[in-house]
């Protein structure tokens, strides 16, 4: 609280109490609370009663109180109150009765009540008071009064012109001293008004302090603030002749009248600020345009605020500047606003200081005050027009020097309310006044007829159109749907629409429906109409409920109508084009037949050459002699190439008269028109369509000439397609006379496994007869004895990676039961069938049971004799081996080289029994693989240390590369592993001179995820001729070594298998004379 | 102590070999022609048996079987010596090991050095 405010609120301690017309508390202070002795909860807002006054003898004021409102006029009262005398003033104010609020104030008179005069000048202000005469004559008499009273020289009454932020002089008894007093210095009065304290000149201090001189003033002088409720009304001014000075008693005397006289000005204010605002309220209510209306109002606003500058900006939702009116000349910063202040950051500041009301100059530390005040200054306040949380926008106060009481704060902020609330609804109107607009003239302009219908039934609107489509003579508006049905024809040239629309708005149908109507406007003419009937959710009686929307369809209708027509025609062309019939012919007759219901022609006919090539009809859709005669003609002059050829190739009659050049008497007379259209395949000319009407009223279109054009193709593809059926017949003929009499067995299956064909062989073959085979499915015929998936998939299987492929030695078992051994050749049909699989499959089978028993047989014969070569092998390698180890004692040197030698030839003997007996199982698959994960590089390892001493033996350089480094894991047999890289390395230092070399290295194929081995050397190598052979069986390299190296050859052959049988891969690069890379590769291990 | 083998063996010729190199070697050797004597001998509780499979009678592998199910000789270690299969990867091979094979050595491929060797093995573990 600053000083001027601590100042204020002493003159403020009388005690006073303010009650609105529902008796709730408006204004309590605390003198009041103490003198009625009121409980401390009772706050602002409460309701008071009676009984809530403690004090008994204080009691009677609410009495006061209440017959003041009842007979609205203004009361005085002396009451003892706690030993204490005290003057009640009772004043009622507002002008309606639901605007009447009363004030009581006491002061307290114990200490001058002897005084008769002030006694009796207070009583007359309470009297003068309630007098209903204007505040600037009750000022007058006031001050007359007291002067006379007090037998003072003058007065003044000066009241404070918010405007301005100064004093004027509202009446004095004498103008000129009363001037002089506001003029001396910065004013007695002014200082007065500002500091809010009693001045009694002469007075040392302010002399000095002012400098007033002596002379200037030849009065003494009392100044008294006019203070209300903390609001500086003005200033009492009072003086006596030179000489006679105030006294301390009398200025507190006057303070005391002060005070009754701003109660009163205060009183009055309250009244006519309450007329003021019945007139703002009347002025947002008028009908005015938003902008206008708030530009009055301002004005009223300022009238109300004592004449204060005031602005009202609006925004709109984004928070643009989009009105503005000023009471005054604009204030040029106000403008300037929209550019610092948002809806967003004023609804915050509101927010945070808990009002919408502020005054920049309480919140000048605050950066969104500087940020203001740096545009607006001080002595601004602003408001907020806040209605239901949105901000419309701000109501800013210009006060300067004054500052604005609480009091006034409230009434701004209730103005502030009122505005926005008239701004809310201002705008909702102007949204919804534009609304009716636009839709005034989307009405207007549209095609679509709309009526509306009110509670009554009766036409409220109807616009252009709907008086054009429906025909309106005169104006319907206003009628009654009774009476415009039953007197239609007065009002509209037509009747079925409107009856049908009067009977649904009459029967007050709830659902909302819609009528199609035909109109016949004109003879030749129909419209379609659709008419759309809906309710609308309005409230109010006066309101249209009704609308009733209108489109004319008859475009979409005619159109609909086309394309059904259209449809249907389509329909029977494409039953005429799936006709069919065994005979071609009879194919074509029928189609001919149909023509005319399709083209709606009288005749049909198609002409075309038999087999001796002579022309003949072949069918005719209606039997017309004349026209088969032109049909003759024309037929005549197409094939001495005298007719044109068109693009469409169709002639039509009478239109390409010209290009016929018939003789008219070719021309049958009743015939008005016709299409000609010769039937053509590969060039050659091979009939002729002809559709011909007489006098049926029926032109042929274009149209008609395309559907004739696709039905003379469709039997130009019949005829083709029976000449090429002939064509085939007699193909097929001469196959399955082959395949009847082949000696291999021949089957068909179709793609679900079911056979379609079955020759004599295959019955031979099988033992089952064609008879009980056709559309048997192929599982249950052709047997697998060995395989684990049956026939078909077998097949499938093989035929998915190539068309044509053979499948040798399957073995089956036949009806009887008999085992027999096949090689199977298939070939896939080209015809693709919907599953994506092929529709047929072709199967030869050829009998190889007699050279599989003969394969069986040597197979065992080599089988057993290599087993029985393995014992006396054994017996002869043992005996060796214990002679040349000394066990049948010592040998010498010669015997010792022999022994070694025939040992050595032993062992070559017994690996040659190795390779027949690998062969064999490789033969039979009987070999077994242990595939695990294996390191190949300790594999290669191992191999190599087995082979150094032979390769030593040799002056060979057996070494490995990259054996050390990353350690590489495959799935694979290590048995299987070593025999194959032990070959690959054998074979290198078999074929590689001495002091060659021979490398082993380990080449990791990531994108194949494979590890391959090479083994390189730098031997005789091989010729490209025989790189191509090398892995046969009983293969062997010719070169110089070979005869020197010896063996069978099956080694490399031995070796591929064993690689692929572990899915791997083998192969050879070599170049004669340098040496050869053999480079094997097994899959990665993967667990 | 001397360790006893008994060899299954119906071929003469190989018998007298091996029997002669076991003896060079300190072993006791017993012989027998055909899987049925065979049988009866294990019951004398060999260290070691040596077993053919391509015999008259009874085959190697029914030996094997027999030798394995009985409570008393199922502890003999077997090594099975024969001219059948391969000693890679093959079903005469993996038929043995399953039966309860220590080892499987084709006859030809190895010297009786090198059997004897597995023998010695066998026994000192």
């Amino acid at each position: 609280m600053n000083y001027v405010e601590e100042k204020l609120s002493t003159f403020d301690s009388f005690p006073k109490l303010i009650l609105d017309h529902q008796n709730n508390i408006i204004f309590l202070n605390a003198p009041a609370r103490a003198v009625l002795d009121l409980p401390a909860t009772i706050k602002h807002g409460d309701k008071f009663k009676k009984q809530l006054i403690g004090n008994l003898a204080a009691r009677d004021i609410f009495n006061f109180m209440e017959s003041a409102k009842k007979d609205n006029q203004a009361y005085c009262h002396e009451l003892t109150i706690s030993e204490s005398t005290y003057s009640v003033l009772i004043q009622p104010f507002g002008e309606t009765p639901s605007f009447k609020g009363v004030s009581a104030s006491l002061v307290d008179i114990s200490s001058i009540r002897q005084k008769e005069t002030e006694n009796a000048l207070l009583y007359q202000i309470a009297s003068t008071m309630s007098s209903p005469l204007p505040i600037e004559a009750i000022s007058k008499k006031l001050l007359l009064e007291i002067v006379e009273l007090m037998g003072l020289s003058g007065g003044s009454i000066m009241l404070v012109d918010n405007l301005h932020g100064h004093l004027y002089v509202e009446t004095a008894t004498d103008h000129v001293s009363a001037l002089k007093i506001l003029d001396l210095g910065e004013g007695v009065a002014g200082w007065v008004a500002k500091t809010g304290q009693p001045l009694a000149i002469p007075h040392t201090k302010l002399e000095k302090r002012y400098r007033f001189a002596k002379e200037e003033i030849d009065h003494s002088l009392l100044a008294v603030p006019l203070i209300n409720k903390g609001e500086i009304l003005g200033v009492l001014n009072l003086w006596k002749q030179a000489g006679e000075y105030f006294s301390e008693q009398q200025t507190q005397t006057f303070t005391i009248v002060a005070s009754r006289i701003a109660d009163v000005l205060h009183m009055k204010n309250l009244n006519e600020i309450a007329q003021k605002r019945l007139e703002l309220g009347e002025i947002l209510n008028s009908s005015l345009e938003l902008e206008p209306a708030l530009s009055r109002a301002i004005h009223k606003v300022s009238d109300i605020l004592n004449n204060a500058k005031c602005s009202i900006h609006l925004f709109d939702q984004s928070n643009h500047l989009v009105g503005f009116v000023s009471s005054h000349h604009p204030i040029k910063e106000f403008q300037q606003f929209e550019q610092h202040i948002s809806e967003d950051s004023l609804k915050k500041i509101f927010s945070v200081k808990n009002s919408s009301f502020l005054s920049l100059d309480e919140w000048r530390d605050e950066t969104w005050s500087k940020k203001l005040s740096h545009h607006l200054g001080h002595d601004i306040s602003i408001s907020g027009l806040i209605s239901r949380d949105r901000i419309f926008g701000i109501l800013s106060i210009h006060s300067p020097k004054v500052k604005l009481s609480k009091e006034k704060r409230n009434l701004i902020c209730e103005i502030s309310s009122q505005l926005a609330l008239a701004i809310e609804n201002g705008q909702l109107y102007d949204k919804s006044r534009q609304e009716v607009e636009i839709l005034d003239s989307i009405q207007k302009t549209t095609d679509q007829g709309i009526m509306l219908f009110d509670h009554h039934k009766r036409i409220s609107y109807i616009n252009q159109s709907a008086i054009k489509l429906l025909r309106i003579k005169k104006s319907v508006v206003g009628l009654k749907v009774d009476d415009f049905i039953n007197d239609f024809s007065n009002y509209s040239r037509i009747s079925q629409p409107i009856l049908a629309l009067a009977e649904m708005i009459k029967r007050n149908q709830k659902i909302n429906g819609t009528v199609n109507c035909d109109l016949r406007a004109d003879r030749n003419m129909v419209k379609h109409l659709v008419i759309d009937i809906k309710h609308l959710p309005t409230t109010s009686r006066q309101h249209p409920n009704i609308l009733v929307t209108i489109d004319d369809v008859t475009d979409l209708y005619e159109l609909q109508e086309k394309v059904s027509e259209r449809l249907k025609q389509i329909t029977k062309l494409f039953k005429i084009t799936s006709l069919r019939a065994r005979e071609s012919k009879e194919t074509i007759a029928r189609i001919v037949d149909q023509i005319p219901d399709l083209l709606q022609a009288e005749t049909a006919m198609f002409f075309t050459k038999d087999a001796e090539s002579e022309f003949t009809t072949i069918s005719e859709g209606k039997k017309c002699q004349k026209c088969r005669n032109l049909l003759e003609k024309l037929n005549q002059k197409e094939l001495n190439g005298e007719l044109p050829r068109k693009k469409e190739k169709y002639l039509f009659y009478p239109q390409d008269k010209i290009s016929l050049a018939l003789d008219e008497e070719f021309l049958p007379p009743d015939l008005d028109n016709f299409i000609y259209y010769p039937v053509v395949i590969d060039w050659e000319y091979q009939g002729s369509l002809v559709v011909g009407n007489h006098n049926n009223g029926k032109n042929f279109t274009q149209e008609d000439g395309h559907l004739l054009a696709i039905i003379a193709k469709q039997i130009a593809a019949i005829l083709e397609n029976s000449r090429l059926l002939d064509e085939v017949g007699l193909e097929k003929e001469r196959l399955s006379a082959i395949i009847r009499h082949s000696a291999d067995g021949m089957m068909i299956v179709n793609d679900s496994g079911k056979i379609v064909s079955w020759n004599k062989a295959m019955e031979k073959l099988t033992g089952f007869h064609n008879e009980e085979v056709i559309g048997e499915d192929v599982n249950s015929l052709i047997r697998l004895k060995s395989n684990n998936m049956p026939f078909s998939s077998l097949i499938r299987k093989a035929s998915e990676s190539k068309r044509l492929g053979n499948i040798s030695e399957v073995e089956i078992q036949t009806k009887s039961g008999e085992s027999k051994w096949l090689d199977i050749h298939y070939a896939k049909g080209a015809a693709k069938s919907k599953s994506g699989g092929f529709n047929e499959l072709v199967v030869l089978f050829n009998d190889v049971s007699r050279y599989k028993e003969l394969e069986i047989q040597k197979n065992e014969f080599i089988s057993m004799t290599a087993h029985e070569l393995r014992t006396p092998l054994t017996a002869i390698k043992g005996y060796l081996s214990m002679i040349i180890g000394g066990d049948a004692g010592p040998l010498n040197e010669k015997q010792e080289k022999y022994f070694s030698r025939s040992y050595k030839s032993t062992e070559r003997l017994v690996s040659l029994v190795e390779d027949l007996l690998n062969l064999l199982r490789i033969e039979e698959k009987r070999m077994v693989f242990n595939i695990q994960r294996a390191e190949i590089n300790q594999i290669a390892k191992d191999v190599i240390l087995d082979l150094t001493q032979k390769a030593k033996q040799k002056d060979i350089n057996l070494t490995s590369v990259n054996l050390k480094e990353d350690k590489y894991m495959v799935a694979a047999d290590p048995d299987r592993t070593k025999q194959i890289l032990g070959n690959l390395i054998d074979n290198a230092i078999k074929y590689t001179p001495r002091g060659g070399k021979v490398t082993v290295k380990l080449i990791n194929q990531p994108e194949r995820k494979r590890i391959a081995i090479e083994v390189k050397d730098n031997g005789v190598g091989i010729s490209s001729e025989q790189v191509e052979s090398i892995f046969n069986k009983f293969h062997r390299a010719d070169n110089p070594l070979s005869r020197q190296a010896g063996g069978y050859g099956l080694g490399l052959f031995i070796t591929k298998s064993l690689v692929e049988q572990q899915g791997g891969e083998i192969w050879v690069k070599s170049e004669p004379g340098k040496g050869s890379t053999f480079t094997f590769s097994l899959p990665w291990s993967i667990i | 102590m001397k360790n006893t083998i008994l060899l299954v063996e119906d071929d003469q010729m190989l018998a007298e070999m091996y029997q002669e190199k076991l003896n060079l070697e300190d072993y006791k050797v017993m012989i027998a022609e055909n899987g049925v004597e065979a049988i009866k001998l294990a019951d004398k509780q060999p260290d070691l048996i040596l077993l053919d499979i391509m015999m008259p009678e009874m085959n190697g592998f029914e030996v094997l079987k027999k030798v394995k199910e009985n409570m008393k000789t199922k502890n003999i270690p077997v090594i099975v010596l024969t001219n059948l299969g391969s000693e890679s990867a093959d079903k005469d091979k993996d038929l043995a090991m399953s039966l309860g094979a220590e080892s499987y050595l084709v006859k030809s491929y190895h010297t009786p050095d090198e059997v004897i060797t597995k023998v010695k093995s066998i026994l000192d573990k």
